[in-house]
């Protein structure tokens, strides 16, 4: 026996049945429907608190697979004029054989910016880019994956209908100081809802 | 080499008939299936005059680790260098398996390196039937 070359044959056939059989084991299962992405009714939350914008989607993956799959990570990106809101998820892994409860949340700072772009996206009604961008590895970090999904999506104002009543104002001495009383109303979002809201006015005479 | 190639005219009519068409195109499955089969007839050919030489001799060794290295191209042009790009409509899905390709060409540098342990290992046998 010829060790050498039968040590190196041997290996050449070794890494080609490792491949094979990681390729068998990681495609089969999944072509076959071994990936199922569940969304719990009702389970998405949003909200709006200090500025910020926090969007949770719960997913329910079952992994049918031999492999986890590692590292996912969701990014989500808004576009409005060149303006771009961006939140990536934390990593995530789904392992195999299991049904696996994952909880990306993503948040926008709106401080982030420009007040004419926040007045507008308050104020007006407007279309922007959603990208929605997925990741991650599979059959033992050999694999990469990414999936990118872009529409228009249309964006609601926060707030809408805002109507100043200035033609009926009623006012009242204070002291030395007047106190005016306007009336004004508006519609908003279900994200507003319960909080605070001030008005600054300026008279000019 | 035939299995490929034979894979690639499959993945082609299949798509072709299933409207698939955009994909055929992003992957230019038409131009890929004639490289790997002017490729795979490089490798072919190179193997032929391998098997023309004894063990020992360094005409084998050097047609072998010319196959072997046309095979790596062959195996890379192939597997379209580890990654590929498809989109359609409002998705697009990059797939990226250049680690597994490189796994592949491990294994055909191992059986390019058999062709030189082969030689040095028949080497006397082959000086000596020689002489």
């Amino acid at each position: 026996m010829r060790w050498g070359p039968f040590a190196l044959r041997i290996g050449a056939v070794a890494m080609e049945l490792l491949v094979a059989a990681i390729l068998v084991l990681s495609i089969l299962p999944l072509a076959t429907g071994g990936l199922e992405i569940n969304t719990p009714e009702g389970a998405s939350a949003v909200s709006l608190q200090d500025g910020v914008l926090t969007v949770g989607f719960p997913l329910e993956v079952y992994n049918g697979g031999y492999f986890d799959i590692d590292d996912v990570k969701v990014s989500i990106a808004l576009d409005a004029n060149g303006t771009v809101l961006r939140s990536t998820s934390e990593t995530m892994n789904v392992r195999s054989g299991m049904v696996n409860h994952l909880d990306p949340t993503f948040s926008f700072d709106l401080g982030d910016l420009e007040p004419a772009m926040l007045a507008s996206m308050l104020f007006e009604r407007s279309e922007m880019v959603l990208d929605i961008d997925v990741e991650g590895k599979y059959a033992l970090g050999l694999v990469g994956a990414n999936v990118s999904y872009q529409r228009t999506v249309d964006w609601e104002p926060l707030v809408s209908s805002l109507v100043i009543s200035p033609g009926e104002p009623s006012w009242e001495e204070n002291g030395t100081a007047i106190d005016l009383l306007v009336r004004y109303s508006f519609d908003a979002s279900s994200l507003l809802q319960g909080m605070e809201t001030g008005m600054e006015l300026t008279l000019l005479g | 080499m035939v299995v490929p190639v034979l894979l690639l005219l499959s993945v082609t009519s299949l798509l072709d008939g299933a409207g698939g068409e955009e994909f055929v195109s992003q992957l230019a499955l038409p131009e890929l299936t004639t490289m790997v089969a002017a490729l795979g007839m490089v490798v072919v050919a190179l193997s032929f005059f391998r098997g023309f030489y004894p063990q020992g001799s360094m005409s084998r060794m050097a047609f072998g680790v010319a196959s072997m290295a046309a095979a790596g191209v062959w195996l890379w042009t192939f597997a379209k260098g580890g990654s590929i790009l498809l989109e359609g409509g409002d998705m697009e899905l990059g797939i990226d398996y250049t680690a597994i390709v490189l796994l592949l060409l491990g294994a055909v540098a191992l059986r390019g390196a058999f062709y030189v342990a082969e030689m040095l290992s028949y080497r006397k046998e082959w000086l000596a039937a020689r002489s």
